[in-house]
């Protein structure tokens, strides 16, 4: 079931009404209705997978408990743990990675002279296996160095993997965040509420007119051939749109169904393509991914406290292995490693932590520096999207040799007129919302209600207007 | 959270309003839901049967047919529609007695992806759920199958400087002049200049995959003892140039095999002379005036194969 789908416009009302009309009175009955509706939410995808989720979530709860149990005895609390650790990321490698690897080090070896046939499966990527993995690794290691203490409760911990707004493509919470949500009592917050179904409205707005218009023309141009420079270039900014407005679109919704539940969800994006530096993109795209590397990757390795040596090392670690979260795929490493490289020159130099505040706040324009610095960081990471996007690491070269030719300065074959009037509105919107929680969060409150419905009821239409076929979302595939 | 629910019904009202009046004009007053009546009131009765795309829907009005007959072909409709309409149907069409198949060559390359929004319209109009969900809400519901498209027709219902279009009984527009040779005032120059194919004629196992479908539909006829007329309707000469030549000879020789396998006659009225500029909506369509011309031509070929 996708967020953009009329089933889901009518599984999330029926959800509302048992949740705080039906099960009210007691957080265990109201936790285990949200639980059943999540394992039915991914049912809808492909039931067979429930057990898998199933597994997955009662393998982290025992392991948790038994770490506990052993909480003096290192040797069996180390046992349980790397048993958790050992089978949730060999789940990962088996229905993600098992055909990457089996069929890389096969034409390794085809270069080394020996032919091979090598045994790839027909598998089937269950939908968010990484978001869940991910899930109950933070939860095992939290519990292995003693940072939170095992839940004992089923459901509740259930809940946590398996919350049916971040079920599928996160965001990636963490137990010490969204654990204690899960055992209190919520009441109902109608100013959350009503900003929950704000934030619902943007998100769908940001997937079907942004992400799905710009996906008709970015499928085009980067399936096509013979396209100009300057073609290609408008396909690269279009998957830039596409996949913020898709990827930040899902989470604006993710956040804003928890939100109608009384549970706040961490935070995913925050206005990246309005970054001074690549550190800063990085801190405001895919934040609990992020920091989910940072707390559980990088500082593990050793973080900064090794030398410059081992900073440089353990950044280009977490790039590599965030690319290749993404997908089994050379283009994804790439991605991580092109990141990577752009970020050194600001670790090298220490000056990663300098755009911290929000560009031009409480000003209604940037200065030309920054703006000279938004645009070079967005080109950056639009550059760095080529990979991202091409289906292999040749049609990526091939992509961006089309870029660097004759054809550059000419007017692009492809030119969407509509669509780049509505991204231009859109970035206005975004620009003017940059210091909220999502672009439309407060802008409006200070409008009068008919003015503040009208531009609702417009944005609904909108949504209706351009929702032809249904689009899943890019990040499911991860 | 009285409160709350108080302002978010007093919010959804005027689209829930909106809706249902929407609703309730496409279930009634297009041609769709015209159609739809039509064949269910008359099928009994119905001698005649045209199927096929677009460019039949657009080519016959059955008003102007000596027999009863109904004209269930629609916009972009597979030949896996066609026969499964006559799957379905054909036991209850007691008087039918002709099938009029549309041979058009851009029909033989065409994919039916399983988003179509046509397939929700016929799992709401026939119940033939042909991929798609049957549980889908989208199959009773016009807004919600195309929300663009039955807006867009409602929004021209509602506003007066719109032209309003006239359906018959029989669910075709007989004032559909409304496109592209209009809108260029029937400048023959700038029609050929500003010509765009929107076909692709492509894929050779579609080819194949329709032929079968094409063939079984045929079988399922003869079987029934219902007679096979095969027709492509007029097409201006802008279009005609432009579908390639590898494509017009495939579908030539895919036709002649099944006209020689079947023993059914087969009519080409895509170069026909007989129509002019003024027959015509845009590249591929004929319009009501055509229409008429091609229908009575048609009605003369039907009556000549008792």
């Amino acid at each position: 079931m996708l967020f953009n789908t009329i089933n889901f416009a009518i599984f999330l009302p029926i959800v509302f009404v048992c949740y705080w009309f039906i099960t009210n009175r007691s957080l265990k009955l109201q936790n285990l209705m949200l639980l059943g509706a999540s394992y039915f939410f991914y049912a809808c995808w492909d039931w067979r997978f429930l057990f898998l989720l199933a597994f997955s979530t009662f393998l982290d709860y025992f392991t948790g408990l038994k770490m506990s149990e052993a909480k003096h005895n290192v040797i069996v609390k180390k046992f349980w743990f790397w048993l958790s650790i050992i089978i949730n990321l060999g789940f990962l490698g088996v229905f993600k990675y098992y055909n990457f690897f089996v069929s890389s080090f096969a034409e390794m070896l085809n270069n080394f002279g020996f032919s091979t046939n090598p045994l790839l499966l027909k598998i089937i990527l269950p939908v968010g296996i990484s978001f869940y993995t991910f899930h109950g690794l933070s939860y095992v290691v939290d519990i292995y160095k003693n940072r939170i203490e095992a839940e004992k409760s089923l459901v509740d911990y259930s809940l946590f993997v398996s919350f049916f707004p971040l079920l599928v493509a996160g965001p990636i919470e963490r137990a010490t965040h969204l654990l204690p949500q899960i055992k209190n009592k919520r009441t109902f917050d109608p100013n959350k509420a009503v900003d929950g179904l704000r934030q619902i409205l943007w998100g769908l707005f940001k997937k079907v007119v942004i992400a799905d218009q710009c996906a008709t023309y970015v499928n085009t141009i980067f399936n096509g051939s013979d396209y100009s420079g300057s073609t290609l270039v408008l396909g690269a900014f279009l998957f830039a749109l596409q996949i913020y407005g898709d990827f930040s679109g899902y989470s604006d919704i993710a956040l804003g169904v928890a939100r109608i539940f009384g549970i706040e969800l961490l935070r995913n994006f925050a206005f990246p393509y309005f970054s001074r530096d690549i550190a800063e993109f990085w801190r405001r795209w895919h934040i609990s991914l992020s920091t989910w590397f940072r707390d559980y990757l990088y500082i593990p390795l050793g973080g900064s406290k090794g030398g410059m040596g081992m900073k440089i090392r353990n950044t280009f670690i977490i790039f590599i292995v965030s690319g290749f979260w993404h997908g089994a795929n050379w283009t994804f490493i790439i991605w991580g490693a092109l990141n990577a490289l752009y970020i050194m020159p600001s670790i090298i130099f220490e000056t990663n932590r300098k755009n911290l505040d929000i560009v031009a706040e409480g000003k209604w324009l940037p200065s030309f520096k920054e703006f000279i610095s938004m645009l070079l960081t967005f080109s950056l990471a639009t550059f760095a999207w080529i990979f991202f996007r091409a289906s292999s690491v040749s049609a990526a070269f091939k992509y961006i040799g089309g870029i660097f030719s004759k054809s550059l300065l000419s007017i692009p074959s492809i030119l969407p007129g509509r669509l780049l009037g509505l991204i231009l509105i859109f970035i206005i919107v975004e620009w003017i919302g940059r210091e909220n929680q999502f672009a439309i969060q407060k802008i409006i409150n200070k409008w009068k209600w008919p003015f503040r419905y009208a531009l609702y009821y417009l944005i609904i239409y909108a949504v209706f207007y351009f929702s032809g076929k249904e689009q899943q979302f890019i990040y499911f595939q991860f | 959270m009285g409160n709350f629910l108080k302002k978010l019904f007093f919010f959804l009202s005027p689209l829930i309003v909106l809706f249902i009046l929407i609703e309730y004009y496409c279930n009634n007053s297009t041609t769709f839901s015209i159609k739809k009546r039509y064949f269910e009131n008359h099928r009994k009765d119905i001698e005649t049967l045209f199927l096929g795309t677009s460019h039949m829907q657009n080519a016959i009005n059955p008003r102007f047919l000596k027999q009863n007959a109904a004209n269930v072909a629609f916009a972009g409709q597979p030949i896996e529609i066609d026969y499964a309409l006559l799957q379905k149907y054909i036991n209850q069409m007691d008087n039918l007695k002709t099938v009029v198949f549309d041979v058009s060559p851009h029909i033989f390359y065409s994919r039916f992806d399983s988003s179509d929004w046509n397939g929700h319209i016929y799992a709401n109009l026939y119940e033939i759920y042909y991929k798609v969900n049957p549980h889908s809400i989208k199959n009773h519901s016009y807004l919600l199958s195309n929300f663009k498209f039955f807006t867009s027709i409602y929004i021209d219902y509602v506003n007066p400087w719109a032209p309003k279009y006239e359906i018959n009984k029989f669910g075709y527009i007989s004032n559909d002049f409304y496109d592209r040779f209009l809108t260029l005032k029937n400048d023959s120059l700038k029609i050929d200049k500003t010509f765009i194919m929107m076909h692709t004629f492509d894929g050779k196992d579609m080819l194949e995959k329709n032929e079968k479908v094409l063939e079984s539909a045929i079988r399922l006829c003869k079987n029934k003892a219902v007679k096979v007329l095969l027709v492509t309707p007029p097409f201006y000469h802008t279009y005609n140039d432009n579908v390639p030549a590898a494509a017009k000879k495939e579908v030539s020789d895919l036709v002649a095999r099944i006209q020689k396998k079947f023993n059914v006659p087969y009519f080409d009225f895509s170069t026909s002379k007989n129509f002019n500029l003024k027959d015509f909506k845009n590249d591929s369509h004929l319009n009501p005036n055509g229409a008429k011309k091609f229908t009575v031509k048609v009605d003369s070929l039907i009556n000549q194969l008792k």
